[in-house]
């Protein structure tokens, strides 16, 4: 009888062993997915800015300058997207490439102005950045933590 | 009496549970050790190819611009300043990443008296290379200890090709400044010393207080004593025509160990090997292999 037991079916451990496998594939499954979305995302952070800096690049081959914006004041980043992509939008040449921009990343607010916004794809506006001293535009993503300020911020000047 | 079929098959055909276990692990241990060098060795060579014809495309719109501008017009490639430590302006610099970065020659009264100075266009961005691909001027290296200190790297990584007028490729000497030509400009000290230039701008200003990526060329000719005026391997040097392009992990593997052997353990066969000039009549890249 001892001897039937044993051989078939499946002992504890062995099913310990079994169960711990898929447990351990499945999280590896899950932390890959999640960095492989991570990872896409800040791919789409890098596409949108350069997108945006060669339109501003037209623009600036139009107008000799880049479209102002000096102050520096994350929490008032939605405006000043806004400024930049009106400005964008004003000049033909560099219409074309930021219409370029996938639209899953601009949100247009409702009603007269009605100001367009581009979002980083966690939903966050973009922050402009140009002062008179500047040579160049500086753009900022707030990050997977959807925060500006924090280490995570994806800044053009670093990329 | 006779065994049923189950127990007498068992032992005989079928691996354990243990033994299969065993097996997918081998085979998995094995391509796990084989995919990261497979996948270092493919990205090794795309990012190469890449990098290529960004510098190619690079330098073919600065020769526009020289041409348009009538302009001696450039591309510079230097490291990042990426250090906070002003008695130390090249830490890290091993590490850092390279940039191309567009630059003009600036009439010498704006440029603090520099006959030969140039300063950063405005209104482009310096272009970063890739994280794996750096380039290289090898033409003042031939021993390890040509190469065995952050300065001579920085030196050896900070290097111009400029373009005339007529859009030929020449050599020209060249110092990079600030634009407003501030010699070791310091923006907190007073009026006299304020550069805001966000490109090339005094270590002093990089370091503490933020302003600028690139260390811009503050060695006083006129009093060379050694240490007076440290030039960090950025001092005038001519244009160059060729350069080679370096794996930045290789390089950096090699610049990290305490012999710093970087020219014997590396450096030499690239330099024999894998030399880009660029052509003297038309601007683009032409490959010795």
């Amino acid at each position: 009888m001892a001897n039937v037991r044993h051989n078939v079916g499946l002992t504890l451990i062995e099913m310990l062993v079994v169960v711990g496998i898929i447990v351990l594939l499945a999280a590896l499954a899950i932390v890959m997915a999640l960095r492989i979305e991570n990872q896409s995302k800040e791919r789409a952070v890098a596409n949108v800015f350069a997108l945006l800096r060669s339109a501003l690049q037209e623009y600036y081959e139009e107008t000799s300058a880049f479209p102002s914006q000096p102050e520096r004041n994350h929490s008032n980043a939605a405006a000043h997207i806004g400024l930049m992509h009106e400005q964008l939008d004003s000049m033909p040449a560099s219409q074309r490439v930021l219409r370029q921009v996938s639209r899953a990343f601009v949100r247009v607010d409702a009603g007269p102005p009605g100001v367009s916004r581009i979002c980083d794809p966690w939903g966050t506006a973009l922050d402009y950045f140009y002062g008179p001293d500047d040579q160049f535009p500086e753009l900022t993503s707030a990050g997977p933590d959807k925060r500006f300020g924090t280490a995570d911020d994806i800044n053009s000047k670093n990329m | 009496m006779v065994k049923p079929m189950y127990l007498r098959a068992h032992r005989a055909k079928g691996l354990t549970l243990i033994e299969m276990t065993l097996v997918i692990a081998t085979i998995a241990l094995l391509v796990g050790f084989g995919v990261p060098a497979v996948r270092v060795l493919i990205h090794s060579f795309q990012s190469e190819s890449g990098t290529r014809s960004m510098i190619g495309a690079a330098l073919s719109s600065a020769r526009a611009m020289a041409v348009k501008d009538r302009r001696y017009t450039g591309i510079r490639f230097q490291k990042k300043c990426t250090s906070k430590d002003p008695l130390n302006p090249l830490r890290g610099l091993i590490d850092a990443p390279q940039y191309m970065i567009f630059i003009v020659n600036e009439e010498k009264k704006r440029m603090g008296g520099l006959t030969i100075g140039f300063r950063a266009i405005e209104g482009i961005e310096p272009i970063r290379l890739p994280e794996t691909v750096g380039v290289i001027d090898v033409s003042q290296i031939a021993t390890d200890t040509d190469i065995d200190s952050e300065v001579e790297l920085n030196d050896a990584t900070a290097f111009s090709i400029v373009f005339s007028p007529s859009g030929k490729l020449l050599v020209h000497d060249v110092r990079v400044r600030n634009r407003d030509g501030k010699f070791k400009a310091a923006n907190d000290s007073g009026s006299a010393k304020v550069s805001l230039d966000d490109v090339f701008n005094s270590a002093y200003n990089i370091t503490q207080l933020g302003r600028g990526m690139f260390i811009q060329d503050d060695y006083s000719q006129r009093n060379p004593a050694p240490g007076n005026d440290p030039d960090y391997g950025l001092g005038q040097e001519v244009s160059r025509a060729s350069f080679v392009m370096y794996d930045c992990q290789r390089l950096q593997q090699a610049f990290k160990k305490s012999t710093r052997a970087v020219w014997s353990e590396y450096l030499s066969d690239v330099a024999r090997n894998a030399v880009v000039y660029v052509s003297p009549y038309t601007g683009t890249l032409i490959s010795s292999h």
